[in-house]
């Protein structure tokens, strides 16, 4: 429900959008997602270090 | 006797699926004309020149030529046009921009073909990607009956390829460093028949799935529009509704723009020019 509302608000301002604002629009959705799935990746690939007891200091 | 016909053209984004298909479709013509194009949306297009000198060692009897060729307003014209009408009868599928982008693809490759008297033209569009409309069979067929009207024939040599095991963020991991399994079980493992199989037997990759890598990063251009065609499909669409569903109004969606684009195409063959003249860019 909550993803469908998103896509709905992320959709609604898309159609308004001229030509150019529309591409940057999407450019700037495109970096965002990369930007969360980057973090996120980090994080768990490092917590699953550290879980693992790969860690340096895992004491 | 060579029995090849003499010219066909090839939308090559440089990718694995268009590789294959130029590759499989200099078996039966002697000169393939590889068409890149380009506009805001799109960057690092240099990029699909990767894979020709590959293509060009590996068919010696086949001729290569690559374009890139802009489409800016074209595009444009094929996203906007009668824009209200289509908001009001089909809503947000005016936002999936990867069939309106491949759509302005083929009005630009049929009007290369007709300038340059190619009468064959094939694109790597695979049954694996369901949800981009110009992979999907009824959008298809409307585009074989465009070209068809023009006196081109548009064939699809990869569609029945597989869709590679893409490898899934959990892959991505590589958990297999943490366990006593082995590696082939990570990123996304053997895939069975996929383009990117064939382009390895043939000697032209170095790897059989190369989705998603490093190499394929280098291979093809650049896109973030699909972002907006994905939260259409999978946030907006498919939660409420069927794939079927989804199919059918895509499909009248795209015969309608199709049908318009057509008529627009006619006109260009008959003129020589017409309206769509003024959208027309210049290969670089």
């Amino acid at each position: 429900m909550i993803r469908r509302l998103l896509g709905i608000l992320v959709c609604s301002a898309a159609v308004l959008l001229p030509w150019r604002l529309r591409c940057l629009y999407s450019e700037a959705l495109g970096w965002t997602a990369q930007f969360v799935y980057y973090v996120y990746f980090r994080i768990l690939s490092f917590i699953l270090k550290e879980v693992s007891g790969n860690g340096k200091n895992n004491g | 006797m060579d029995d090849k016909k003499t010219r066909a053209a090839v939308l090559y984004s440089g990718g694995t699926d268009s590789t294959l298909a130029a590759a499989l479709a200099s078996l039966s013509y002697g000169r393939l004309d590889l068409l890149t194009f380009r506009w805001c949306g799109l960057h690092n297009t240099a990029n699909s020149g990767h894979n020709i000198s590959r293509l060009r060692d590996r068919f010696p009897s086949a001729e290569f030529s690559h374009s890139v060729i802009g489409i800016d307003r074209l595009a444009k014209h094929v996203f906007y046009e009668r824009y209200l009408h289509y908001l009001r009868h089909y809503g947000f599928f005016v936002l999936s921009v990867c069939g309106l982008c491949k759509l302005s693809m083929h009005v630009r490759a049929a009007i290369y073909c007709m300038d340059n008297g190619i009468s064959g033209i094939c694109d790597g569009a695979s049954k694996g990607m369901d949800l981009f409309p110009a992979q999907m069979r009824p959008v298809i067929e409307e585009l074989k009956k465009m070209y068809g009207k023009l006196g081109i024939e548009y064939f699809t040599p990869v569609y029945e390829y597989d869709s590679p095991n893409n490898p899934e963020f959990i892959d991505r991991l590589h958990l297999e460093r943490f366990t006593d399994k082995g590696a082939a079980d990570a990123a996304g493992g053997p895939a069975g028949n996929t383009a990117g199989d064939k382009l390895y037997e043939m000697g032209i990759l170095p790897e059989k799935n190369v989705k998603g890598t490093a190499l394929d990063r280098k291979m093809q251009s650049r896109c973030f529009q699909f972002i907006l065609h994905n939260i259409f499909v999978r946030w907006y669409y498919l939660p409420g509704r069927t794939y079927g569903e989804f199919e059918q109004t895509t499909a009248k969606f795209y015969a309608e723009k199709i049908g318009a684009f057509t008529g627009l195409l006619l006109e260009y063959k008959k003129n020589g020019g017409g309206r769509l003249k003024k959208f027309i860019q210049p290969a670089d």
